[in-house]
């Protein structure tokens, strides 16, 4: 874990390291696209295989100046929206189970079969199945994301539980017996960094669970839909910008949490003995 | 009220069942502590000292823990006096928590036991000054020093004003300097508050040089080997070259080779 000492309020982000950082990726990204370009042209490959960056921008001006209602990009929102649901309820039902299983070794026995079935169980396999019980709508799709994302939290939440050095649960212990408030003061302030990591992994994953599901679902307006339909229609800087959007959507939601955990270890120093 | 002892052991006996075969860890322990002295434990490593600590402190014992004898803290099951706030504990590690400076880390009992804000800011800052912690009063634990952060953990443990302090090798990781200093420290604290305590160590210079009473443990089934009376005079820095005190120091060590073998 890194901590800076130099640490001054919320902006500590913005020095001048990191713009040097920001005008390198800026150059790179250029340069990338350049050769991009130049590569396709050359060797003359059709557009269905691989569009050159000029087809994507062209496809965008198209999508975006002819101010269409339901763009790729509104499509990435919506289904980011429903990736987030999935997050917060991920996060709080697996912390809830971690809970539940670092608390007796009987319950942890026999929850936790149940918990790695979610693991090797194919998510767009299970997702018929589901849509059967629970509908074709979004409550499915939210319920698959759960069931993709949820088993590191609940696992990582355990061993941080079971982590806890023995001296401080005695201790604790001769204050009270309120198992509420052994929880309050000591339980959940080590939580907070194991959460905070596994939020960076969630993070991610949540949107490619999102994605997934869409496909075998009818859910209407997401983009994993909308990649699925373009695709089949040959629309392939359709599918390419897509992709490019959900990426750089993925890539904030989770540089957000690495800032937000950044501040919070540096700050508050919680779960650290 | 008076003649209620801090601490009465009878017949204590502690048996341990693990791995088919059951480990008599301690057997038949007899010791009285009166209230407001200063008491030792010494004993060879693995003697079933700390076993004891927990026992007195009325933590829960592992189940495989079979218990005999009787033991009254104050009159009372070790249990009921942790539940009644009579028993203050200092362990071998500080155990601090990061997340919180100085001065909340001593609240911290106090903000379990659901005090007022305004009485805990009180029995805060009067326990900064008896500690000289003022200063460091927003510190974090891991900017002390290891002195530093067991005096940080003793003000927690006096804190709820327990009237016995059970304290288990406080000192055990600190360098003979340091450690001489807070066993100055932990003198004074207990001329000023009145405190009975319970001190266990390993360090025969250290027993003597803070208690009224030794009392030597034997190495496994451990019981009291013996039990020495310390008539020295507070505070100890001055006579801390004088034969008596060495006499003391030979008279501990003796015992303590005896019991070990």
């Amino acid at each position: 874990m890194i901590i800076q000492k130099d640490l001054s309020g919320l902006f500590f982000w913005f020095k001048k390291s990191n713009l040097v950082k920001i005008f390198k990726t800026i150059l790179f990204l250029t340069i990338l696209l350049l050769t991009w370009e130049l590569i396709i042209t050359k060797f003359n490959i059709p557009k269905r295989i691989i569009p050159k960056p000029t087809d994507l921008f062209n496809f965008l001006q198209q999508e975006f100046l002819n101010s269409k209602s339901t763009t790729v990009l509104t499509k990435s929102i919506f289904s980011f929206k429903d990736a987030l649901i999935g997050f917060f309820l991920s996060l709080l039902v697996g912390t809830g189970i971690g809970i539940t299983l670092s608390k007796s070794k009987t319950v942890d026995a026999i929850l936790f079969p149940f918990l790695f079935l979610t693991q090797i169980v194919p998510v767009p396999a299970l997702a018929p199945v589901l849509a059967a019980i629970l509908g074709y709508g979004q409550t499915t799709k939210i319920f698959l994301i759960v069931l993709f994302t949820i088993f590191p939290i609940a696992v990582i939440i355990k061993n941080a539980i079971l982590n806890i050095p023995e001296n401080y649960t005695l201790l604790l212990h001769t204050y009270t017996r309120k198992r509420f408030a052994i929880f309050k003061h000591l339980i959940l302030p080590s939580l907070v960094p194991p959460l905070l990591s596994i939020m960076k992994i969630v993070a991610t994953s949540s949107i490619v669970a999102t994605i997934i599901t869409e496909l075998p679902l009818s859910v209407k307006n997401g983009i994993g839909k909308d990649i699925y339909n373009s695709f089949n229609n040959q629309l392939i800087p359709r599918v390419w910008v897509s992709v490019i959007i959900i990426s750089i959507i993925s890539l904030l939601f989770f540089n957000c949490i690495s800032f937000f955990e950044k501040y919070i270890t540096t700050k508050y120093k919680y779960g650290q003995y | 009220m008076d003649n209620i002892k801090a601490i009465e052991v009878k017949k204590l006996s502690a048996d341990f069942k693990g791995g088919g075969k059951d480990l008599n860890v301690l057997s038949n322990i007899n010791f009285t502590i009166s209230k407001g002295s200063f008491n030792c434990i010494i004993g060879p490593s693995g003697c079933g000292k700390s076993t004891l600590f927990r026992l007195l402190s009325g933590l829960p014992t592992r189940d495989s823990c079979k218990i005999s004898g009787s033991i009254r803290v104050l009159g009372k099951k070790p249990e009921t006096a942790s539940k009644h706030r009579e028993i203050g504990l200092v362990l071998q590690k500080p155990t601090l928590l990061e997340w919180r400076d100085v001065q909340s880390n001593i609240a911290l009992p106090l903000e379990i036991m659901e005090y007022t804000k305004e009485k805990q800011k009180e029995k805060v800052s009067k326990l900064l000054n008896l500690l000289d912690l003022d200063e460091y009063s927003e510190y974090r634990p891991s900017e002390l020093s290891g002195g530093m952060q067991q005096k940080v953990s003793i003000g927690r443990a006096l804190a709820y004003d327990p009237e016995l302090l059970l304290m288990d090798e406080p000192f055990g990781a600190l360098d003979e300097i340091n450690r001489r200093k807070m066993n100055n420290e932990i003198i004074k604290i207990w001329r000023k508050t009145k405190k009975t305590i319970l001190f266990i160590t390993h360090s025969i210079d250290e027993a003597v040089y803070l208690s009224q009473k030794v009392m030597v443990l034997s190495k496994k089934p451990s019981t009291i080997h013996k039990t020495i009376n310390i008539d020295l005079q507070y505070p100890r820095e001055k006579i801390e070259n004088s034969s008596t005190y060495f006499k003391y120091i030979k008279e501990v060590r003796g015992y303590l080779n005896e019991a070990s073998y």
